[in-house]
């Protein structure tokens, strides 16, 4: 066996399915837990969330074939699109609600598989994550939702690795004060 | 396809904003999403580079394709990259051998490709190319997106591809599902590769372009005469442990047995079908492919085999030997077979 055979046995599928349907595919499975966690950070309910998270996705497939990699890889690209959406989705929302009032909004949809103490610690959280400024929040919420490295929120937000630790430093001092407050 | 791992944090208010963050979507949620986004992926306007995948009119497309690239020493024969894809597949073996010889060449770029052979039964029809890098005597060229139309403009579904390039030159078999109920009498195909690339950039390199060789689009069209099949009648259902199993049709050809199972009631785990044996005259083949239909009730889920059945007659049966789940974790159905008779008249 050689380094082909080897390599292309990794991925043990059709090569036309492996580089066409399967990267997509792949790419979803692999990563919609963590887009559903940052949409979720800062949507009222899971309804939201989710569309906001298949909304991220449809973008993404159209997005797909012009897909190169370059810096933060795949996870930067994709949370870019994320990051993007969720900012025109809360323009819209914020337009929606000037016209009418939602007498929900703001109320977190209880989640019967999460248990009690879990949908008041992740209320807590985001309760928490809104005295942040809206990039540094959501740096933190990249790095401690969606578990990307400095360097891949960096490539979200459009700064260097360097600087994205130093946001989140200052973040975090922010937030442990805020709690404390 | 496993979901990213998450990230481990020391540091207690790490931990605990981590806590606070790791939403898992509930069922329902997890469903809204999926929805929405396989949608997309099925309707999606795939550039023609790309159509091959695309999901046709069947929903079932074969996600599980089993494809190989074996590479074969210098100056190995054609012959020898054929076999090395066919290895002990009967079912490809014979396409190639009851194959209608052809020479259709066509070059383009840094590429000479060659459809040598191709067949068609009720059930596939396979191409047969071997292409070769004109300029790179090192470089293999294998594939891009495949498309098979036929005279009436209908496009066939990409079931399988393999291939095994040596240096330069690579031989691959490709395989379409035919349209339903099944092929017969002759037909007029175009065969399109609108590009070839090298395998070894595309094992490293996800994006649809990798190794992308200079040339193309390369059309091919030929005339085929479909060597037929048989159409099976299926016999009544059968029900083990409070499941019931109806074979709803079945076609068998030289090449692959391909048909319907409806499953009633509708597993709650998304089991992937396992083990699903056809017998007839003696002769016993398993299926290699298996296409539930999400949301169908009774649950719809489509089967083949990779190898055939000469001129099958008389009794048979599809025995299926386990329900397998998708995921290590959820309960899966085993036990005696679900024995399932069939006639061929």
């Amino acid at each position: 066996m050689n380094e082909v055979l080897a390599l292309t046995e990794e991925r043990s599928t059709s090569i036309a399915q492996t580089h066409v349907v399967e990267p997509f595919e792949s790419l979803y499975v692999r990563h919609r837990t963590a887009v559903f966690r940052y949409a979720r950070a800062g949507s009222a309910n899971d309804e939201d969330a989710a569309d906001l998270t298949a909304l991220v996705f449809e973008r993404a497939l159209v997005a797909w074939p012009r897909y190169r990699p370059s810096g933060g890889g795949e996870l930067a690209w994709l949370f870019r699109i994320a990051r993007n959406a969720a900012i025109d989705d809360a323009r819209r929302r914020r337009l929606a609600e000037e016209r009418e009032p939602r007498a929900q909004a703001g109320l977190v949809a209880a989640d019967p598989q999460e248990s009690l103490a879990q949908a008041e610690l992740a209320d807590e959280v985001r309760r928490l994550l809104a005295v942040l400024a809206n990039e540094t929040r959501d740096a933190v919420i990249l790095r401690f939702g969606a578990g990307l490295t400095a360097k891949e929120i960096g490539a979200v937000i459009g700064r260097s690795e360097a600087a994205t630790q130093k946001l989140l430093a200052r973040a975090l001092v922010a937030l442990k004060e805020a709690r404390h407050d | 396809m496993t979901e990213r791992q998450p990230a481990r944090f020391i540091d207690p208010f790490e931990a605990w904003l981590a806590t606070g963050l790791a939403t898992e979507p509930a069922p329902e949620i997890s469903d809204r999403i999926d929805r929405r986004v396989r949608a997309a992926i099925a309707g999606a306007p795939i550039p023609l580079a790309h159509r091959r995948a695309r999901f046709g009119r069947r929903s079932r497309v074969l996600l599980l394709v089993a494809a190989t690239i074996a590479v074969m020493g210098a100056g190995a024969g054609i012959l020898g990259l054929f076999g090395t894809i066919f290895g002990p597949v009967d079912g490809w073996r014979t396409a190639f051998d009851r194959a209608e010889r052809l020479d259709v060449v066509v070059t383009s770029g840094d590429v000479r490709a060659r459809v040598i052979r191709a067949y068609a039964d009720a059930n596939q029809v396979f191409v047969f190319m071997v292409s070769e890098n004109l300029r790179d005597q090192q470089q293999p060229t294998f594939e891009g997106p495949w498309i098979l139309v036929d005279e009436t403009g209908t496009e066939y579904q990409f079931l399988l591809a393999s291939g095994a390039p040596d240096q330069s030159i690579a031989a691959a078999m490709v395989v379409f599902d035919t349209p339903e109920p099944w092929l017969d009498g002759s037909r007029s195909f175009t065969f399109t590769v609108p590009f070839f690339r090298d395998p070894r950039a595309m094992a490293t390199d996800p994006s649809p372009d990798s190794g992308r060789i200079p040339g193309g689009p390369y059309t091919f069209t030929f005339a085929l005469t479909s060597q037929g099949g048989r159409v099976a009648e299926p016999g009544p259902p059968a029900t083990v442990n409070g499941t019931t199993i109806e074979l709803r049709s079945l076609v068998l050809s030289a090449t692959a047995a391909r048909g319907w199972l409806a499953i009633d009631p509708v597993p709650s785990s998304k089991p992937h079908y396992r083990r699903v044996v056809v017998r007839v005259g003696g002769r016993s083949n398993e299926a290699a492919h298996y296409e539930p239909v999400e949301g169908t009730t009774p649950l719809l889920v489509w089967f083949g085999t990779v190898s055939g059945f000469d001129d099958p007659a008389g009794a048979g049966t599809v025995d299926v030997q386990a329900l397998v789940p998708a995921g290590p974790r959820t309960p899966g159905i085993e036990g005696d077979p679900w024995v399932l008779p069939f006639d061929v008249p």
